[in-house]
C-alpha cells in the first residue's frame, strides 16, 4: 500500500493533467482550422462549460437545488446591454453592474436558501424567476421589452478575440472551481450539504456559508452572461428562459454532477446539438430540445452520477473498490 | 371609481379565484399527500386547454364526447408518468424529470398546434343582480362547478373504498401493504385521479383565458401561490385562498394597473414563502425543511 503510494507521487505527470492539458492544446488548434460555424459552436461550448462549473458549485457543492439558473445569467446579459447600449459605459463597467446585479440577487437568493430548502427553495426560485422575467418585459424604456437592445457596433469583435476571451474564462472559471472543491470552503460547503444539522451543531454558520455559494456560483454565471451579451450583441427575454436552466443541468447531470470534469464531458452535448442544429431546418428547432429533455430523464433516472462515472468505475475496478455512490439532492 | 365597480371587480375575482382553487388543488394532493413534486403541472393544464379548443372548436366534436376523450386521455398520461418517470421518491429526481417532461409538453404542443394564442370567444350573458352589478353566467357555473368537484373528490377520499386505501397508503405504507392493499397500484391510481382534476380545471380555464404554450408557467406560479398561502397538503384551504388570490389580482389588475400583476403578485409569493412557509391559516410548528 505504502509504496504504492510512493509510486503514486513519483509519477511525473497525473493522468488528469496531461489530458486537461492536451485539451487546453488542442483548444488552442480551434482558431486556425476552424471555420466561422465551429468558432461558434466551440464558443457556445465554453459558455456551457462556465454555466455549468456556476451550477455545480451551487448544487453539486452546496446541495442547494437550483432550478432558475438562467437568471443569473440573464441578469449578466442585462446589466452588460443595458450599461453598454442604454448608457454608452465602457465595457468593464458593464461587467461590473453585471456582477452588482447579480450579488445583490444572489443575497436574496442565498438568504431564502438558508431559511428554507427542498421543495420550498425551489418554489420561490420560481416565483423570483418568473418576476424578473416579466419585469424584464414590462420595463420597456430600459430593457427594451420583447425585442431587446442591440450593442452597438463599434463594440463587435471579431470571433478569434471572443474565443480567447471565452477559452480563458473557461479555464479560469474551471481552476476556481477545482481550488474551492478542495479548499476548507468547499469542504463546508459539502458537509452542509451532506448533514445541515450535524455541521450546524459542530458551529458552522449554515446562513453564511449559504450566502457564500450562492454569491460566488451567481458572479460566475454573470460573468459568462456579460460575455453572451457581447457574443450575440443584443439580450432578449429568452435568457432567462427555462431551456437555459435546463440546458446548463444537462451539461452537468450528463457529465457528472459534484466533479470538476462533469461540465466539461457534459459540454459535448451542446457541441452535437449545435451541429446537428446547423444541419436541421429552424422549424425542427422543438424537436432538439424534445431530445434535450428526453436525454435529461434518462440521465437522472438511469445515471445520476453521469458519464464520468462510467470511466471511474472502470478505474475503481482496476483497483479493486466499490463505487460510491451520489444522488442529485438530498 | 364608484361602489358598483369594486363590488363587480370583487364578484369576478370570487368567481375566478374558485377555479384557481380546483387547479392549486390537485397540485397540493400531489406535493402534499402523494409527496410526489409535479413541476410538470402548468403545462399539463396548458395541455388540457389547447385539447378542449381542438376537440370542440376544430374538429367538431360533441362536449359530452370531448370530455370522455380528455378524461381518459389525462386518466392515461398521469397512469403513464407515475409508472414510467415518477416511481421514485428523490425530490430532486423528480423535480428533473417532470421539468423535461414540461419542455417535451410545451415543445409537442408548438409542434402540432403552433404557437398561436387561442380563444374559445364565448360570449358570455351576464345576470344582472342591480342595474349596475352582473356576473358572467359561466363564471358562475365554473365556480359552482369547482366546488362541486372539490366537494365529490372529498366524499371520494372520505367514503369509498378506494379513496380510503389511497388515505391509508398516504399514512403508512407498510401497514397498508400489509392489509392487503397494493400500494404502488393505489398510488398510480391516486396520480391519475390528480390528473383527471387537472383536466376538469384546464376545460373550465379555457372559458375564461386564451392560451398559448407558455400559459402554463403562470398558472403554475399561481397554483404554487394558491398552495404556499393555503400549507400544502391542505385541499379545502387551497379553494378558499384560491378566492382570495382571484380578488386580489383581480384588485391588483385594476388598482395598478395590468403590467405590474405578475411581479406584485410573484414578489408577495417569495414573502409569504419567507415569513409564513406552512401558509397564512397554519399555526403548526412543522419546518418547512421536512419537505
Amino acid at each position: 500500500m505504502r509504496s504504492d503510494n510512493l509510486l503514486r507521487r513519483e509519477r511525473l505527470l497525473h493522468p488528469l493533467t496531461a489530458v486537461s492539458l492536451a485539451l487546453v492544446i488542442l483548444a488552442a488548434f480551434v482558431p486556425i482550422f476552424g471555420d466561422r460555424l465551429m468558432m461558434n459552436i466551440a464558443i457556445m461550448a465554453m459558455i456551457y462549460i462556465i454555466l455549468g462549473h456556476s451550477w455545480n458549485l451551487l448544487t453539486g457543492l452546496a446541495g442547494m437545488f437550483s432550478i432558475t439558473h438562467a437568471l443569473f445569467f440573464g441578469l449578466g446579459v442585462y446589466g452588460m446591454s443595458i450599461s453598454v447600449a442604454k448608457f454608452h459605459l465602457p465595457i468593464i463597467a458593464g461587467l461590473l453592474v453585471g456582477l452588482l446585479i447579480n450579488i445583490v440577487m444572489s443575497a436574496i437568493v442565498g438568504m431564502i436558501g438558508s431559511k428554507l430548502s427542498g421543495l420550498y427553495f425551489v418554489m420561490a426560485q420560481v416565483g423570483l424567476s418568473q418576476t424578473i422575467y416579466t419585469l424584464s418585459i414590462q420595463l420597456f424604456p430600459l430593457t427594451g421589452g420583447v425585442t431587446g437592445l442591440s450593442m452597438p457596433r463599434e463594440y463587435l469583435m471579431d470571433k478569434s478575440t471572443l474565443y480567447w476571451i471565452a477559452l480563458i474564462l473557461a479555464i479560469l472559471t474551471t481552476l476556481a472551481f477545482a481550488f474551492i472543491r478542495k479548499s476548507r470552503m468547499g469542504t463546508m460547503f459539502v458537509a452542509l450539504k451532506e448533514n445541515p444539522d450535524l455541521s450546524l451543531s459542530l458551529g458552522s454558520n449554515v446562513g453564511k456559508w449559504r450566502i457564500m455559494a450562492t454569491v460566488m456560483s451567481a458572479s460566475m454565471a454573470s460573468l459568462a452572461g456579460s460575455f453572451y451579451a457581447l457574443f450575440m450583441m443584443s439580450n432578449n427575454p429568452e435568457v432567462f428562459s427555462m431551456v437555459i436552466s435546463l440546458k446548463i443541468i444537462i451539461v452537468v447531470i450528463v457529465g457528472g454532477i459534484g466533479s470538476v470534469w462533469g461540465p466539461i464531458v457534459g459540454s459535448s452535448l451542446v457541441v452535437m446539438d449545435e451541429l446537428i442544429r446547423g444541419i436541421m431546418p429552424t422549424t425542427m428547432a422543438p424537436f432538439s430540445v424534445i431530445i434535450y429533455a428526453l436525454v435529461l430523464i434518462i440521465m437522472a433516472i438511469r445515471h445520476p452520477e453521469g458519464l464520468i462515472s462510467i470511466g471511474r468505475s472502470i478505474g475503481l475496478k482496476l483497483e479493486g473498490k466499490s463505487m460510491k455512490k451520489v444522488s442529485i439532492s438530498k | 371609481m364608484g361602489i358598483d365597480t369594486f363590488i363587480n371587480i370583487i364578484l369576478n375575482g370570487i368567481l375566478i379565484g374558485g377555479v384557481y382553487g380546483l387547479v392549486a388543488s390537485a397540485f397540493t394532493f400531489q406535493a402534499g399527500a402523494l409527496q410526489i413534486v409535479n413541476f410538470s403541472y402548468g403545462s399539463s393544464t396548458m395541455l388540457a386547454m389547447y385539447l378542449t379548443f381542438f376537440l370542440i372548436k376544430e374538429w367538431n366534436i360533441p362536449i359530452v364526447f370531448a370530455v370522455v376523450i380528455l378524461f381518459a386521455l389525462f386518466f392515461t398520461i398521469g397512469w403513464i408518468m407515475r409508472r414510467t418517470i415518477l416511481n421514485n421518491t428523490n425530490h430532486g429526481t423528480q423535480i428533473l424529470t417532470t421539468m423535461a417532461v414540461e419542455l417535451v409538453i410545451i415543445n409537442l404542443v408548438i409542434i402540432f398546434f403552433t404557437g398561436f394564442p387561442r380563444d374559445m370567444a364565448i360570449f358570455e350573458k351576464r345576470i344582472n343582480i342591480t342595474d349596475t352589478i352582473s356576473v358572467g353566467l359561466t363564471q358562475l357555473i365554473c365556480f359552482f362547478l369547482a366546488a362541486a368537484v372539490l366537494v365529490s373528490f372529498h366524499l371520494f377520499l372520505n367514503k369509498t373504498w378506494a379513496g380510503m386505501s389511497i388515505r391509508a397508503v398516504v399514512q403508512k405504507k407498510e401497514i397498508a401493504n400489509i392489509m392487503g392493499i397494493n400500494s404502488e397500484r393505489i398510488m398510480d391510481l391516486a396520480f391519475s385521479i390528480s390528473y383527471l382534476i387537472i383536466a376538469i380545471a384546464g376545460i373550465m380555464l379555457m372559458t375564461m383565458f386564451q392560451v398559448e404554450p407558455h400559459f402554463g408557467n403562470y398558472m403554475m406560479t399561481i397554483s404554487f401561490l394558491v398552495c404556499v398561502t393555503a400549507g400544502i397538503g391542505n385541499m379545502g384551504g387551497s379553494f378558499l385562498s384560491g378566492i382570495i388570490i382571484g380578488i386580489l389580482s383581480a384588485l391588483i389588475t385594476t388598482l395598478l394597473g395590468a403590467q405590474f400583476h405578475d411581479p406584485v403578485l410573484f414578489g408577495l409569493f417569495v414573502l409569504i414563502l419567507l415569513v409564513r412557509p406552512n401558509g397564512l391559516f397554519n399555526s403548526s410548528k412543522r419546518i418547512a425543511r421536512q419537505i
